[in-house]
């Protein structure tokens, strides 16, 4: 009788979802260098179009966290300032996640981004250098740690009954 | 010039004594002897002075010095008191009580004379040794300096430590997905061996179609409502906030 309610049980509550793997580039642009990171040739292009006095840019650091649904992290950018993520939704329907960060100088924003597509934001902070902070986030399923099963675990058995097969 | 014959009533008789205890020299005991050759009765007084000499040892050591009595001791005693503290009349009392306080106050002035003239004639405080004179070492008061010694050797066994790598041909490696690197800083490429750099080569943006804002709090930076997205057709959608120059 109990095998049943946990049949029941396990039918009826969905499984949890998975972390979201969040990667956040930080982005350092200057007047000063007109030396653009290859890995950032497009996203110089389209800030330029903005503000075309930033001719430098550089990667200051990559760093990536597995956030749960629903889960916040904070990520340390640079001179203390801090980047904070929450993961508000899963993957949509329309293939987008819902994230909100909290950049440096400004408030909330919640935005819905597809994976594995990086969504930029040029903050208002600048180092005392004088260069203008950017950080990049882009938000995948996370998939670490998982391998794909063996080819004898992928082969369904001759239906529930191994001793049938 | 002879020395002329001694008889019983010239011989001085320290010289018999002298002779007693062989104290003479050549010439005087050669006349002690004549003279005792001479006569024979002076040989009964120098038995007794050899009897009494200091060569008679044995007599010496039994003498004993004759100890005074008590009633002597108690007699001395009181002639010591009596000759430091006499009697005094009782009519001199207060003569000797205004004695006592003469000399009390004489005493007194005295004592401060002297330290008043101690310190006029005082001699001048002794002056410091010049710079390159060793300075002298107060042996008294200075500390006891006690020497560290060191311990004596110990025997160290060295205890051999187990190798870690013992029963290991080759170091495994771990894999590029056994690595999971949470933060890169950009230090150039090439540096790390094994795990996949979350810096991806390309960079690639969501487009306008990939990317909606769905709430946005307010914030100074803008100051309509929601923030510019878009600078145009075929701009990268992205949030811009820098300040302006």
């Amino acid at each position: 009788m109990s095998g049943v309610f946990v049949s029941v049980f396990l039918i009826l509550c969905p499984a949890p979802e998975d972390p979201v793997r969040v990667t956040v580039v930080i982005v350092l642009a200057t007047d000063a260098n007109n030396t653009i990171d290859p890995a950032l040739a497009e996203l110089a292009k389209q800030v330029q179009k903005r503000d075309p006095k930033l001719t430098g840019f550089t990667v200051h650091a990559t760093e990536a966290k597995s956030i749960a649904i629903g889960d916040s992290a904070t990520i340390e950018l640079i001179d203390k300032q801090e980047l904070k993520v929450t993961v508000t939704r899963a993957k949509d329907a329309a293939g987008k996640i819902s994230m909100t960060i909290k950049p440096p100088g400004l408030e909330n924003l919640t935005y819905g981004c597809v994976c594995d597509k990086f969504f930029p934001v040029v903050t208002p902070y600048r180092t005392k250098a004088g260069e203008v902070l950017i950080v990049a986030v882009m938000a995948k399923p996370c998939t670490l740690g998982k391998k794909p099963k063996d080819k004898e675990d992928a082969q369904p058995r001759n239906g529930w009954f191994p001793w049938l097969g | 010039m002879t020395t002329p014959a001694h008889t019983p009533e010239n011989f001085p008789p320290e010289l018999l004594a002298a002779y007693a205890d062989n104290e003479l020299d050549a010439v005087t005991r050669s006349r002690v002897e004549a003279y005792l050759a001479e006569h024979p009765e002076a040989l009964a007084e120098l038995t007794a002075q050899r009897a009494f000499g200091p060569g008679n040892a044995l007599l010496w050591e039994r003498a004993e010095v004759p100890e005074p009595s008590a009633a002597a001791w108690n007699v001395v005693r009181r002639g010591i008191g009596q000759a430091f503290n006499p009697p005094v009349p009782a009519t001199t009392q207060t003569n000797r009580t205004f004695t006592r306080r003469t000399v009390a106050a004489i005493l007194g002035i005295v004592a401060i004379a002297a330290v008043v003239a101690f310190l006029v004639v005082k001699p001048a405080a002794p002056q410091p040794p010049p710079s390159d004179a060793p300075k002298p070492v107060d042996v008294v008061n200075a500390a006891p300096v006690i020497l560290e010694v060191a311990p004596p050797p110990r025997l160290v066994v060295p205890v051999s430590q187990p190798n870690p790598l013992e029963g290991i041909a080759v170091l495994p490696m771990a894999s590029d997905d056994d690595v999971i690197l949470h933060r890169v800083p950009d230090t150039g490429a090439g540096w790390l061996p094994v795990g996949h750099n979350p810096l991806p080569k390309t960079l690639l943006f969501a487009t306008v179609e990939e990317v909606h804002l769905e709430d946005v709090k307010p914030c100074p930076a803008w100051p309509k409502g929601m923030p510019k997205m878009t600078n145009g057709p075929g701009t990268m959608p992205m949030i811009f906030a820098a300040k302006p120059r």
